[in-house]
This record gives C-alpha cells, structure tokens and sequence, in this order.
C-alpha cells in the first residue's frame, strides 16, 4: 500500500456510521475486557510478572531455545529454524514435498501472514486452506485480516453473506451469523477431514517441558491437528516461556486481554505426535534477533499477540486495520513493522494517548516506543524534507524570547486580521474540521508586563 | 540450516543480565473452600457456554470413553467413524474454577480428535478435583509421558461475523459437564 | 499553608491565545500566599517539536526553558501536557543539578493544589453541569487521575478539586478517559482522525448535558473548542483554572 495513514484514515472515515459501527464494536470488546480483567484482584501484578517473565526470556534467549529444542526432539518432533520469511516457506515447502501432501489446513498464525507463506505456496502449486472463521472469510476475499484476533471485523454479514453466496452456495441474502457460521462448519469440516498436513501458529512454547501451545475458540487447530497425520507449528523465536508454571500466568492474561474471557475454549498442548503421526515446530527469526540488539525497541518482542492495545486504541477504532498497511495493525504494529524502510508514517498515526501501554498485558510502553521511533525516523531523514525544515525553524524560533514573541504576534495577527479564505486554505489541515482558536488583544506575556500584579503586591 | 547463525546473533545481541529468574512461585492461591470453588466453577463454565447436568437428563445415549472397552474399540477407529459421533462421555482430570476449564489429556481419550469431533461433549469431574486458578493447574499437570494435553471451557465458538457469539463453530455444539 | 517561591510556567499556545487562562492561574495560586515569578523570557517546552520527532531541534528550547526556571522552589503550569514533557522528555538533556530540579519541581496546577498545597476546599460557586475531560498525558503520564484501563483505586485529582463546588453537578461519560485526539501536531498530520475523535468526545458530553468541558489541559479544549465553534454548537470549554478562581478566598 502506498497511500499514508492519513489518507487511509480519510477514506475509512468517509463512510461515517460504518467507522461508529466499527468504533463502537470494538469498545465492546475493550469494556469486556475491563470487566474480566476486573474480576483478578492481582491484575497489575500479574502484568507486572508477565512482563519479568518475558525480560527474563529475552535475556536468556539462546539458552531457552536450545533447551526448547532439545526437549521437543526428545518428545519426537522434528524442530526446523528459519533465518528469514524466504527460508520459513521454504522449510514449509519441503515439509509438505515430502509428505506429497495436497490437502493442507491452517488455523491462525499472524507469523505466516508476516513470511507471506499462503501466497508463497500458491506461487508453487499449493493451495491452504484458512480455517479460522474470520481467516476463511477473508482468504475467500482475499484480503488481509484488520485485526490479529478478530481478523474479519471489518464486515458487516450482510458482505459476509454475499461471499458464502458465492462461495459456498449459500442462500442468497442469507446474513444470519448462526446460518453462516453452520455453512462453514460444514464446508471446514470436509476440508479437516481430507487434511494431511495441520499448520498452526503457537501462543507459548514451553523450554522445560518442548510443549507448544495453541489457544483457540472455535477448536479449529485441534480439527486441523487431531486429523491430519502431519502436524506443524510455526512461531516466532521470542514465544518462549521457560516454565510450565509461567503457563498459569499467560493463560490467565491472554484471553481476559484479547476478549474479555476468562480463558478461551481450548487451551491445547501438543507434545508428541500422534501413532504413526509427524509432529514438527519451525521457530523462525525473521528481524527478530536483529530487535534484540536495540535496548530502546526490544520490549516489542515481548508482544504476546492479544489484540488488546487495537480494540483500545481511539485511532485504530476509527481507521480501521488496513489503513496501516502493515500486517500487524495498531499501536503494537506501528512498533513491530521495520520502519526505516517501510511505513514511516506509522509512528505518527498516534495521539501517543498511551491506554495501549495501560491495557499491555505485558506492559510493553507502547506509546513511548511511538515516540522514540518518531525521533530517529526524522534523524534517519524518513520524514519528509518540509516537515524537517519547519521544524528546525520552529526549533530556532521557540529557543529564543524575542523570536518567540515575534512568531505569537504573528499568529495573533493573522488570525485576526487575514480573510477568512486566506486563513482556512486547504494547506491548513487544522482549519478542515475546526475553527482557529480567537486572537486576544494581548498576549499573557503583553498582560504580565503591564500588570505585573507580583510586583504590584509585594511592593 | 540457521540454528547456528540464528543463536550466534542473540547471544551477540542480546541484553547482558544474569541467569535470573522471573518465576514468582510463591503465589498463594484464594483461599476459596471447595464449595466456593464449585460454585465458581459453575458460574464460569456457563458463562463460557457449558452446561451443567446429570446423565439422567441427557437428550442423548453418549458413547462413554469412561469404559475401557470402549477406549480400546475406539483407539484405531477410522476418521469417518468417529465423525458420526453424535455424543460422548469423558471423565475430566480436574477444573478450574476462575474459568470453568477442565483438563484432558492422552490417557482420557482414544484419540485425541474426539472431544473436538463429537457434536456433543460431556465430560464428568469429580466435584472435589476443582483448582482455584490456572496457577493451580498448572503445578498440577504433569506432560511428562504424555503427549497432548487440553483444557476445554465450553463448547466451541466464533465471533467472527459482526462480533455475534455462536456455538459450534468447528468442534462440538455443546458442552455439558456432570458433577 | 506554607509559602513557596514558584515559577510560573504558561505554555505557548496559553500565552498566544489564551491568556485568561495565565491570568487566573496567576491570581488563584497568589491568593493562596504564594509568591508568584512569571519568568518573563520564557517560550516553550518543546513539546511540539519532540512529539513530532524533532526532539534534537528541541534541545535549544529545552535548555532555554531550564535557564529560566532553575532555582524556584516549584514550577506551576496550568498544563498536564506540558509538566509531563518537562518531567518525563527533558531526559535526553545532561542531568545537570539544575535539569534534574527543574523536572522534579515542575508540577500541573491541579496535582500542585492537591498534593503539594494540600488544599481542601476553595470555596467556589459554579452552579453548572460540567463533564471532566481528564487529558491523555495528564491522566496516564502524571496519574493525575486514575486510568479507566488500570485495575486499581478510582481517584482524580481534578474531580476533588472540583466537586466541593457549591451548584456543580458532575457528569458521569460513556467513555470516561477516551483521548480527544488533539494529539499535538497529530491534529495536523491526522487531521481526519483528530476531528473524528474530537467530535465523540464533545458529543458524549453533549449526551450527558453538560454545559462545560473542563479539564488542566487548554491544549484539548482548543481542539474541542474549534470543533464546537465549527458546528455551532452550544457546549462551552473552560480551563479548570478559571473556574477555581471563582473562589471567595
């Protein structure tokens, strides 16, 4: 994508009752999620260790991932690591030549929407079925998720009724949630029971014990998994946790977090493969180690991918996931996504208002990672030539009394004196939706120094 | 391979600090007695969607894996097989109260696709094996030797379409839990 | 109550275009015994530039800033905002003696009356229905109040200021700290965004019927302001300030 956030936004907004619906349904899932979160006396405390939890982790990185490994092959699974997204596919690639697999199901995984893994595969001859819900709809749409937890929020089910329609044969017309929600059981069902090869994301991965885990409410990563012979898992290198017992304080943030449920309907860990099944976890690196070495930006890696800074966020809410343009949408994408080559914009698409560090459930400063990757973006010169010359000149008129009192005279006069047209021209973003604030006669400055009521009162 | 490379660029970048542990193992459980943790455990297995009840209301003649003979008749079924299965019965290892999960691992099933498969899932805990927390749960569970392990908290569901809550999305349509 | 020597601290955009918010800043904390110092070189935090990632361009300011306030017992800014940029950004300057006093010392009207001046009761008239707007930087940045995302006990420094007021009525909102999406330069480069939240902010005021908006920060209610002006719409915005100088002291 190359328009901007702004311009994204801009269009987004244009359909105003669709932005409030979209606004007003994810504050929905926020509210759930005070109100379970509410429900935990202990929640700051167990943010608070979640996140010692995660530091741990990344400072102990290397040695929690050969003991992940280590432990998961002695289990029986055959461990696979990937440098990059070009090498991820084509670990994914071999696995499925050397199962001859055709029939191929994926529950949700946000890493293989980031390595392009479906649309790899597709180049080579493979076709994957999506069978989350959400995931389903839009791979039928072919368009990328809005969200990482609720990938279809955009649609409204009258659109979701056209697509079944054609789709899937689907009466025409036909939007009730509950009817479409069958007609995918359904049509999922027989692709579950074709499957040869199950590919799932992974939530945790557990260095003690080699287990994965994977939440799910629908039970699509089971179906998937339990019937295929062949059973792969993908994640990021930084889902580890050490211990089995970090498990209680995970699973009883993410839901709560994500939806606002206590947990979600199936929290599964997978060990070892089936009789005479495959079992195989590809942990992949893709920037991530390279974010390791930066003190300033490593917290992001701490992201357990709830979606909870998204639904909370005032922007997100009213712009939608794909004005981004960057797979992960949202606050937390705006600091995962590698700016200084892509998406330069997406720091500034932030009132900086901070909830999303509030509602973390790992207490990563979302907000004051925005900020940060402001200062070196216009260091680094991705910003554009105009906004950093206004701002040197801004820089050399606030730095001294006089020229600052130059500039507000100025601004005082021109919003006083400048015709309206002049004032309100379109390079005046300011002026779109709102007035100019009223110039006053003086100055508090011009006010102090005639009145100067300390002097006044102490003399 | 990149194992190599890719270890090789965190021990280089990662942040210096001590072998230290994070693991705050003194939590201390509610102290809820084990009516509370009943009737939690009610409250918020419904609040998932489940459904408390007794065999003798059951609408439907479950297929009962409590019975070894029926584990082993099962074990190598077909997928086609186990796909007519309309209900089942499971005995759960334990539940949680502050969410109304229940665990399951290999030993309690012939395969591991059955409580997801059947339209019907009944599960029956011992109304004494209820935790207060995941805390709980998790100093429970023991993986070792065993392969696959799930807490279910209700019957399937999706949200998917416009955020409206609908059961049986892929696996089973209803959860009943007999205590 | 004990005297202080303060600096006052009136953030550009007050000085510019809303100097009745200065002025009553000013009265309100001499009639409270306080000696008053208006700095009178004073400029700008910096805030504007670093927000929109020039913070380098901003060192200037920054160290301007601190000359003019060092050696003040407190500096008193009727700006959540700003104190938070002070206290907070001014980090990347040399922690001199006189840096790390000045960001201590800085403080927001509201969090100065209550915490430092501990006062209890202004003795105000404001028969009006009033809705808080508890700003961004103020409420999670200064914890200024309690945020509505965090588990914790329900406080805000602006509502005890204000509810001993004789007539006000408090309006409860929908949403009760959702930002207005002023943003700071945000408003400018986010234009379409920044109106949007700003009108569902004003209109769950409106919703309540409130007749004023207030808040510690002007900076919000500038933007809230414009858009009320551009709708024509009859809610009011007033900087608490103003209406804590209503006192009979």
């Amino acid at each position: 994508m190359n328009s901007t956030h702004a311009e994204n936004a801009a269009q987004f907004l244009a359909d105003e009752p669709r932005a409030n619906w979209h606004d007003e349904t994810l504050w929905i899932v926020r509210q759930k999620r005070d109100k379970a979160a509410a429900n935990i006396p202990e929640w700051e405390r167990l943010r608070q260790q979640a996140s010692a939890i995660k530091d741990e982790v990344l400072a102990n990185l290397d040695v929690y991932l050969e003991q992940f490994e280590a432990a998961a092959i002695k289990n029986g699974a055959t461990v696979f690591w990937a440098a990059d997204a070009a090498e991820f596919n084509q670990i994914m690639l071999n696995i499925i030549r050397r199962h001859k697999a055709k029939n191929i199901v994926k529950s949700k995984s946000m890493l293989t929407e980031e390595c392009g893994l479906n649309r790899f595969l597709q180049s080579q001859g493979v076709e994957v079925v999506d069978t989350d819900l959400g995931e389903r709809i839009i791979q039928f749409r072919h368009e990328a998720p809005s969200h990482i937890v609720l990938p279809a929020i955009h649609l409204k089910r009258q659109e979701i009724g056209e697509t079944f329609h054609e789709k899937l044969g689907t009466e025409a017309g036909n939007s009730d949630p509950t009817y479409l929600t069958r007609a995918a059981r359904k049509h999922l069902r027989e692709k579950f029971l074709a499957a040869e090869i199950a590919i799932t994301g992974v939530n945790f991965a557990v260095a003690e014990t080699g287990s994965v885990v994977v939440c799910t409410n629908e039970g699509n990563a089971d179906m998937g998994v339990q019937s295929a012979p062949v059973q792969i898992h993908c994640m990021g290198l930084e889902k580890i946790l050490p211990r089995q017992t970090d498990l209680g304080v995970f699973t009883r943030l993410l839901a709560r977090n994500a939806t606002g449920q206590a947990v979600t309907s199936y929290t599964s860990h997978y060990m070892q493969p089936k009789p005479e099944g495959a079992m195989y976890i590809v942990i992949v690196d893709n920037g991530r180690s390279a974010r390791l070495a930066n003190p300033k930006y490593i917290q992001s890696l701490k992201c357990i991918r709830c979606g909870g800074c998204m639904n909370t966020c005032p922007v997100y809410r009213r712009s939608g996931g794909h004005s981004y343009g960057y797979v992960i949408p949202g606050p937390i994408g705006s600091i995962l996504a590698p700016h200084t080559h892509h998406y330069p914009d997406l720091p500034f698409a932030s009132s900086l208002c901070g909830s999303c560090s509030n509602v973390c459930p790992v207490k990563i400063e979302i907000h004051e990672q925005l900020y940060h990757w402001r200062q070196d973006l216009m260091q680094h010169r991705q910003t554009s030539w105009l906004k950093r010359m206004a701002m040197k000149a801004t820089g050399i008129a606030l730095s001294g009394n006089r020229r600052y009192n130059t500039l507000g005279a100025v601004a005082r006069w021109a919003v006083a004196h400048l015709p309206r047209k002049l004032l309100y021209l379109p390079v005046n973003t300011w002026g779109v939706g709102r007035e100019l604030p009223q110039a006053p006669q003086q100055s508090f400055k011009a006010w102090y120094k005639t009145n100067n009521p300390s002097k006044k009162q102490t003399s | 391979m990149s194992k190599k490379t890719i270890l090789q660029a965190i021990r280089r970048n990662k942040p210096q600090s001590t072998m230290q542990s994070a693991q705050e193992d003194n939590y201390r459980s509610p102290s809820w007695s084990q009516e509370e943790c009943k009737s939690l455990f009610i409250k918020n297995l419904q609040l998932q969607g489940g459904e408390i009840g007794t065999l003798a209301e059951l609408q439907t003649q479950p297929v009962d894996f409590t019975r070894e003979d029926l584990r082993a008749e099962y074990a190598n079924a077909p997928l086609e097989k186990l796909n007519r299965l309309e209900s089942v019965l499971i005995e759960g290892n334990f539940g949680v109260a502050e969410n109304g999960a229940i665990w399951l691992e290999d030993k309690d099933l012939p395969q591991r696709i059955i409580p997801f498969i059947t339209q019907q899932l009944i599960i029956r805990l011992h109304p004494s094996a209820i935790v207060a927390t995941m805390h709980d749960a998790y100093r429970k569970i023991n993986l070792t030797g065993t392969g696959y392990g799930v807490f279910i908290s209700g019957p399937s569901k999706t949200a998917d379409i416009e955020q409206c809550l609908v059961y049986g999305a892929h696996g089973a349509v209803k959860l009943t839990v007999i205590l | 109550m004990k005297q202080y020597r303060i600096g006052l601290f009136i953030p550009c955009y007050i000085d510019m275009f809303y100097p009745q918010v200065g002025i009553a800043t000013l009265e309100l904390l001499q009639k409270l015994g306080q000696e008053v110092v208006y700095p009178d070189k004073q400029t700008c935090c910096g805030q504007p530039l670093a927000n929109s990632g020039a913070e380098k361009e901003a060192i200037a300011t920054y160290k301007h800033f601190v000359a003019q306030f060092r050696g003040f017992d407190y500096i008193v800014t009727p700006s959540g905002s700003c104190a938070y940029h002070v206290r907070h950004h001014f980090d990347i300057l040399e922690q001199t003696d006189d840096v790390r006093q000045v960001r201590e010392n800085t403080f927001e009207l509201c969090e100065f009356l209550t915490d430092i001046l501990q006062v209890e009761d202004l003795k105000i008239k404001f028969p009006h229905r009033v809705g808080l707007h508890q700003s961004c930087h103020g409420l999670r940045g200064l914890k200024l109040a309690s945020a509505s995302e965090l588990i914790e006990q329900r406080y805000s420094k602006l509502r005890r200021l204000l509810e001993k007021a004789e007539g006000i009525e408090l309006i409860e909102l929908d949403r009760p700290d959702e930002c207005c999406g002023f943003g700071g330069t945000f408003s400018i480069f986010e234009p379409d965004v920044s109106v949007k939240m700003g009108r569902d902010r004003i209109a769950d005021h409106e919703r309540h019927h409130a007749e004023y908006i207030t808040s510690y920060d002007m900076s919000c209610l500038m933007h809230m302001e414009g858009i009320i002006r551009r709708q024509g719409k009859a809610i009011k915005v007033i900087h608490v300030a103003e209406i804590l100088n209503r006192n009979s002291l």
